[in-house]
């Protein structure tokens, strides 16, 4: 991760197009992919700061690259279910009236 | 020998209800509860439960790295109380959150519980009540949105059953 430059508001070019996908895939950033890091790209760079705890206040630097790594790696997680215990205790069903004196609370 | 009665069923609590409001726990045990006991039954005439039975689910959020959200979630219900010795009938059913975290994601997350018709499972002279019932989530932030419905049916012997529809957004 050596080679990703810390990239500001007003810088230009490539990383900054390839930051501005990642954003977008990390669902920050909406704007265009076009090389240009002005306010939108910097409050999507905050946007997945703050989502993410790291910090950086709008420029991004190691940890955020560190963290695009990550992602590129990791894969997305889905929202979804995770089914836990299940108690399943059953009883059987006696007529009403069989045992008149029932069995009181 | 008929029944006299104990086929049919009321519900003391509530057919629908809140779970999360704001992003909180918002349920009250005491008042946010289904039940099915006999409709012209004294509850002094029931019998205790059996038992309690429950489901237990973690709902996650999206996320990369980590959660935005999740939520571990429980149902449970007592069950096998009778009447006049006879029946299954269900004292109380209730959805809680046990554990829960809401980061920064800036959604909004609603969780709402729902109850369909209650049915007789059993005989008309051995009833026991099977109640449907539905717990969605839908969340939503400026980007993304979602939503899933656990769908469950319990029953009064203590049976259940659960299944999840991640394309049926209720609230």
């Amino acid at each position: 991760m050596a080679d990703e430059p810390e990239l500001t508001e007003g810088a230009e070019g490539e990383w900054v197009s390839y930051l501005q996908q990642w954003l977008a895939t990390l669902g920050s950033y909406q704007g265009q992919v076009d090389g240009q890091f002005g306010p939108v790209t910097r409050a999507a760079v905050e946007h997945v700061q703050d989502r993410y705890g790291i910090g950086g206040s709008g420029a991004a630097g190691a940890e955020t690259w560190n963290l695009i790594a990550a992602a590129r790696d990791s894969g997305p997680l889905e929202a979804g279910i995770e089914w836990g215990d299940q108690q399943l205790d059953e009883v059987d069903v006696p007529e009403i009236g069989a045992d008149e004196e029932g069995v009181r609370a | 020998m008929s029944g006299e009665g104990g086929d049919k069923f009321t519900n003391w609590g509530k057919f629908a209800w809140d779970i999360l409001k704001d992003n909180r726990p918002a349920v009250n045990t005491e008042a946010d509860y289904v039940n099915a006991v006999p409709a012209n039954a004294s509850w002094a005439d029931l019998s205790a439960p059996h038992g309690t039975n429950h489901f237990t689910w973690k709902w996650v959020g999206p996320g990369w790295i980590i959660r935005d959200f999740w939520f571990d979630m429980m149902l449970s219900w007592t069950y096998g109380a009778r009447w006049r010795g006879g029946g299954a009938y269900i004292t109380n059913a209730v959805v809680t959150v046990t554990d829960y975290s809401v980061g920064v994601g800036g959604y909004d997350i609603r969780i709402a519980c729902r109850v369909g018709n209650i049915e007789n499972g059993g005989s008309e002279t051995a009833p026991y009540p099977r109640i449907p019932i539905d717990v969605s989530i839908g969340y939503s932030n400026w980007l993304y949105g979602g939503g899933g419905t656990c769908r469950f049916l319990v029953a009064g012997t203590g049976a259940g059953n659960a299944t999840y529809d991640s394309s049926a957004r209720d609230v």
